[in-house]
């Protein structure tokens, strides 16, 4: 991620703030809110001094769509470290959508090679480990939602 | 000799039947502790009418000691709602691994 890069909230990310409607976890929704449109990423790493890794934080924000970093979600190349990300976001995603039943995903996500393809395979297996053993909703609401954080990786790269 | 064959015979069934009686009350154990690994999905809609199914067959395994006991149309009704609830299980199941197969394979 350039450290440079300006970071602006989407409307999706407007609306988180406004409404808390996709109930962003707390660490995220306080990163969201230093997000001003005009600072860059330095800029907010330094605001959030006391927080836990708000550079990670950025980056699971710009892959679920709540922010726009310049650079980053239209540009760069999908590094390991991105692909690392876009493997906390997943997980996240499964946390906050399977709840206690989240365990095996989890599991298979963090197995999962260090690839989109390698990760999207997972994210297919685990769409029908769900439909089959939790949820047959929850099941699309979580391929739909993994889908479109690793495009954001497709897009990048 | 009649007598002992009667008598023979009816240890023969009743081993049987404590048999079954204990193999079901394993299928019992079984599906309530998988349970909390299939807690919805396709399976796990499923799972809690088989587990229904078994908890009525472990009641109707129950009483097969007492058979010799009952009335000949009262046990004719009991065997027929067995079988026929028999029947229903071997189609759930079946149907449920098509269902299986068909989501691991599409």
């Amino acid at each position: 991620m350039n450290r440079g890069a300006v970071v602006r909230k989407t409307a999706l990310g407007e609306e988180e703030i406004q409404t808390r409607a996709h109930g962003l976890e707390r660490n995220l929704r306080y990163v969201l809110i230093l997000v001003d449109g005009s600072s860059n990423v330095d800029q907010i790493v330094a605001k959030g001094a006391g927080m836990p890794d708000v550079e990670g934080s950025l980056a699971r924000l710009a892959a679920e769509g709540y922010v726009d970093i310049e650079g980053y979600s239209s540009g760069a190349s999908a590094t390991t470290g991105d692909v690392t990300a876009m493997k906390v976001s997943l997980i996240a995603i499964a946390r906050e959508l399977l709840g206690a039943d989240a365990g095996k995903v989890i599991s298979k996500i963090e197995a999962a090679p260090d690839s989109r393809e390698g990760l999207l395979e997972v994210v297919s297996q685990c769409k029908k480990v769900v439909r089959l053993l939790i949820d047959e909703d929850k099941a699309e609401a979580l391929m739909t939602r993994c889908r479109a954080v690793l495009d954001g990786i497709s897009t990048a790269g | 000799m009649n007598g002992l064959q009667s008598i023979y015979t009816l240890d023969i069934a009743q081993v049987f039947s404590f048999g079954a009686i204990l193999v079901m009350a394993y299928c019992l154990w079984l599906v309530v502790s998988l349970k909390a690994n299939v807690p919805g999905g396709i399976i796990g809609k499923r799972w809690n009418l088989l587990m229904g199914l078994v908890m009525v067959f472990t009641v109707g395994y129950l009483t097969t000691p007492f058979f010799s006991a009952l009335p000949e149309d009262v046990l004719r009704l009991i065997v027929g709602v067995i079988f026929l609830l028999g029947a229903l299980y071997v189609v759930l199941t079946v149907k449920l691994i098509y269902r299986v197969i068909q989501e691991l394979t599409e």
